[in-house]
């Protein structure tokens, strides 16, 4: 699908999820984990959606950061994922798997528009 | 690199502002400034564009870090404390009764209330010298305290330039002396 744009509050309900599953392959930073929500099919997230969030992660302890210099550039702050963050992705993700199973069953059959 | 080297700069001044009448620490301000600039580097986007106005963008960093919201109002009622404001008045008023002095002392005449013009000049200066010590002191512990630290380098991000202190500096005393010198050509 080439235009991702999906409504609003359902980017909000599982964005934390998916950065904490990007995160979980490895230390990476901001823009990167950007790169890979927009890969992914969800979408374009700003960086003022995405820095917020991960600041929330980081103090819910699932996610810990360190800056790193840049060649010649500002720098890049790396994120990596804490064994709280694993559990809590572990948990949520089976949840939210179990909750698109159900969402997807109840709108399975749709009638058609009269 | 970014676009345009300036625009972040002027953004990053403007929601290091905001953060900081938003309460949000500084060292917590340091890194959100340093994302900022990180981020533009990095996709080449004017900043308002990936992070909305300094504003908004203020609002939704004390969100994260569950602030209360507060407006300017309430702000300024726990930034500004009596003696401060004290201070203030007394160093304005002290401005005016030797910016008088200086002409009264330039143009010959007699100064405030007929006394002689040296009398409240040099009063004047006095306080003025002694308030703005106080204030230059309150000043350095406060920057001691919450600085925003950039957390790549460890320096003051929101620094007191030298050249801010010079014309804070300077152009008071130009005008001072400018009115000593009106003083002067008035008299004469």
């Amino acid at each position: 699908m080439s235009d991702d744009r999906w409504p609003a509050e359902w980017l909000r309900g599982v964005l934390s999820l998916c950065v904490l599953r990007i995160v979980a392959d490895g230390p990476t930073y901001g823009y990167a984990i950007a790169a890979r929500l927009a890969e992914a099919g969800l979408g374009e997230v700003k960086g003022g959606t995405l820095y917020p969030l991960l600041t929330r992660l980081e103090t819910e302890g699932w996610v810990t950061s360190n800056w790193t210099a840049g060649e010649g550039g500002p720098g890049r702050k790396f994120f990596a994922l804490t064994d709280a963050g694993a559990q809590a992705l572990l948990q949520r993700g089976q949840q939210w798997h179990v909750f698109t199973q159900r969402a997807a069953g109840l709108l399975q059959s749709v009638p058609t528009a009269r | 690199m970014a676009k345009a080297p300036t625009s972040v700069a002027s953004y990053c001044d403007d929601l290091l502002l905001h953060l900081r009448a938003r309460e949000v620490p500084g060292a917590r301000i340091g890194e959100v400034l340093a994302e900022v600039q990180s981020h533009v580097a990095e996709t080449g986007e004017r900043p308002d564009e990936a992070f909305g106005s300094p504003r908004d963008y203020a609002d939704q960093v004390a969100a994260a870090l569950d602030l209360p919201r507060s407006g300017p109002a309430a702000f300024l009622r726990r930034a500004v404390q009596w003696p401060d404001l004290l201070v203030a008045v007394t160093l304005g008023l002290s401005c005016f009764v030797l910016a008088d002095g200086l002409w009264s002392l330039g143009a010959g005449e007699r100064g405030l209330f007929g006394l002689p013009a040296w009398r409240p000049t040099v009063l004047a200066a006095l306080v003025l010298a002694a308030g703005t010590a106080r204030t230059v002191r309150a000043g350095r512990r406060e920057r001691d305290a919450d600085a925003v630290i950039d957390p790549r380098t460890g320096a003051d991000m929101a620094a007191f330039a030298g050249w801010r202190l010079a014309v804070l500096v300077v152009v008071p005393v130009v005008l001072l002396v400018a009115m000593f010198v009106g003083g002067l050509v008035a008299g004469s």
